[in-house]
């Protein structure tokens, strides 16, 4: 799998010059194709729609092509889609590759300043930058692959571009480096994606169960599963797994996964210098059990983990204490009165007071007693 | 621990909210102090069943969730103003309120607040005696909702009482021929 270069963003590249390098009357509607691709999806309206729509655009051609064709330019007959095909098909060797990230570069650091045409510091020239840089370490082998799983991505465009650029296309077929053996294979459909596009389309994927509460699509859900099979860090797999489970109503296998999450993401934070760092991902591995075991009704377990994650959070106070206090409100007024308070003043105190381990082993003493 | 002793309390959900509200004050957690003004509302309906003061922590809350940006509490309080008028027999503007947040697209608005307004409304309309438009709605919901049992059975629950109403009305009405 790529790390960040894909096919998909070779077109956007190719988009952008074309946007700021042309007169044509599709120049704001171009604009507005790569900023679907240059901008983060959260502001779209349908999280599930635009991640889809994302996922396509970033692996197959044809969905760009439609959103493309409706685009009309000064030419009769020819759309935005045509010039895109135009400037790709042109970049189909390792030479003309170098030539457009030459170009691109051109166009973000200039010679001279009044030649800019696109700003280092706007989205676009930040894509182009973070492009620039990836181009520049990839390995030679890496960026033959790239090469070879963009042969693929416009294979399916072949047709149309030699009946518009005949004369073009003999040129491109008599080049030694296109070899004419389109055909997809694994390794070329693997490159269409990249391990941080998966990365990101698990953490919108559980931003959208999180927060909205809605189940991903059958077929979304296994295209993501199959992608995220190779990613070489699987802790938000199973956090994308818990949370599946867990709307599914599959108590078990949410618990198993939140397991296999928190067990994941506390042997990679082992290593870091910050020494809190492992706690607090404890703290919300306990909080995130104890909303659990609620969900499904078993307040016994969700108290004893809200307590542990009480007795955690007072040896190192961070936000997640708001967290804890509003589900104690919440179980104070529903099933455990007179808890909240008595958990809930240590924890708002900005700092632990130094006899505070013996005051919290009275406050879980005395909750215990008023349950029983 | 000075503060839980200079309020008296051992228990108690006024102490206990009381000084949640002092805290969310001293630290301008607004979020806190939103949240604590709804549980405050939660409890008065409960235990007194005190509509106007209920109401009063609900205009509390949504004043400090509208000017701090609380957009996520936005379906929430809505809900909840639903609920009251509902308590004191407003039903349009209970109808309205669940109709608004049935019918948000909003990124911010859970899928669960949407069901069960979404249920809410239908049983509103149920008892106004659209039993088409309900049971339409009630469908449109069950769409949505079939991968996740919990919601799932909230909607099959709220069929069923449509259709039970529906059906005692019907049974009331050819028994009065």
């Amino acid at each position: 799998m790529a790390r960040y270069l894909t096919p998909g963003k070779l077109s956007t590249l190719l988009l952008i010059e074309i946007q700021l390098l042309s007169d044509e009357p599709f120049s704001f509607g171009l604009l507005d194709v790569v900023s679907l691709h240059v901008l983060p999806t959260h502001f779209a309206a349908s999280f599930v729609d635009a991640l889809a729509e994302d996922l396509n655009q970033a692996s197959d051609v044809a969905s760009l092509g439609t959103i493309l064709q409706a685009l009309p330019s000064s030419l009769p007959g020819r759309t935005a889609f045509d010039f895109l095909l135009s400037q790709a098909w042109r970049c189909v060797d390792l030479d003309s590759l170098h030539g457009l990230f030459d170009r691109l570069h051109r166009l973000v650091h200039p010679e001279q300043a009044e030649e800019r045409r696109v700003s280092p510091a706007s989205p676009t020239g930040h894509f182009m930058r973070r492009c620039l840089v990836e181009w520049t370490r990839l390995q030679f082998a890496d960026s033959l692959a790239l090469l070879d799983s963009f042969h693929v991505w416009l294979e399916p465009t072949r047709a149309r571009w030699s009946r518009i650029h005949p004369e073009g296309a003999a040129k491109v077929m008599d080049k030694k480096e296109f070899n004419g053996s389109l055909a997809p294979t694994s390794q070329t459909l693997e490159q269409t994606i990249s391990s941080e596009d998966v990365e990101a389309a698990l953490t919108h994927s559980i931003f959208v169960l999180q927060r909205i509460g809605q189940r991903l699509p059958a077929e979304l859900k296994h295209r993501i599963d199959s992608w995220s099979r190779q990613l070489s860090s699987q802790s938000l797999v199973h956090f994308l797994a818990f949370y599946e489970s867990w709307r599914a109503g599959e108590y078990t296998m949410a618990l198993e996964n939140l397991h296999r999450y928190f067990d994941y993401s506390l042997s990679a934070s082992r290593g870091a210098e910050d020494a809190a760092g492992p706690r607090v991902q404890y703290q919300y591995a306990l909080l995130h059990l104890s909303v659990l075991h609620a969900d499904f009704e078993r307040w016994q377990e969700s108290v004893e983990s809200m307590e542990e994650c009480v007795i955690t959070g007072m040896v190192h106070p961070t936000k997640l204490r708001y967290y804890v206090l509003t589900l104690l409100i919440q179980y104070d007024s529903t099933r455990k009165p007179g808890y909240a308070l008595s958990a809930v003043c240590p924890l708002v105190s900005s700092t632990p007071s130094a006899n505070s381990s013996q005051h919290i082993t009275s406050i879980l003493v005395r909750s215990h007693r008023a349950r029983r | 621990m000075s503060a839980l002793t200079a309020l008296g309390g051992n228990g108690g959900g006024q102490d206990e909210l009381a000084f949640l509200k002092l805290k969310a004050r001293e630290g301008r957690h607004h979020s806190l102090a939103t949240t604590t003004l709804l549980e405050e509302a939660r409890l008065e309906l409960r235990r007194s069943g005190n509509p106007p003061k209920s109401l009063e922590c609900l205009l509390q809350a949504s004043h400090l969730a509208a000017v701090h940006g609380l957009h996520n509490l936005a379906s929430s309080i809505t809900m909840f103003e639903g609920g009251i008028a509902d308590r004191v027999g407003q039903q349009r503007l209970s109808t309205n309120a669940y109709d608004y947040v049935r019918s948000s697209t909003n990124s911010q608005c859970s899928i669960s607040d949407r069901v069960r307004a979404g249920c809410r409304y239908a049983y509103q309309l149920a008892r106004k005696g659209s039993y088409s438009v309900a049971n339409g709605t009630m469908e449109h919901l069950h769409e949505h909702v079939q991968q996740i049992p919990k919601l799932a059975q909230r909607v099959a629950v709220f069929s069923t009482l449509i259709a039970l109403q529906q059906s005692i009305r019907q049974w009331v009405a050819f028994r009065d021929t």
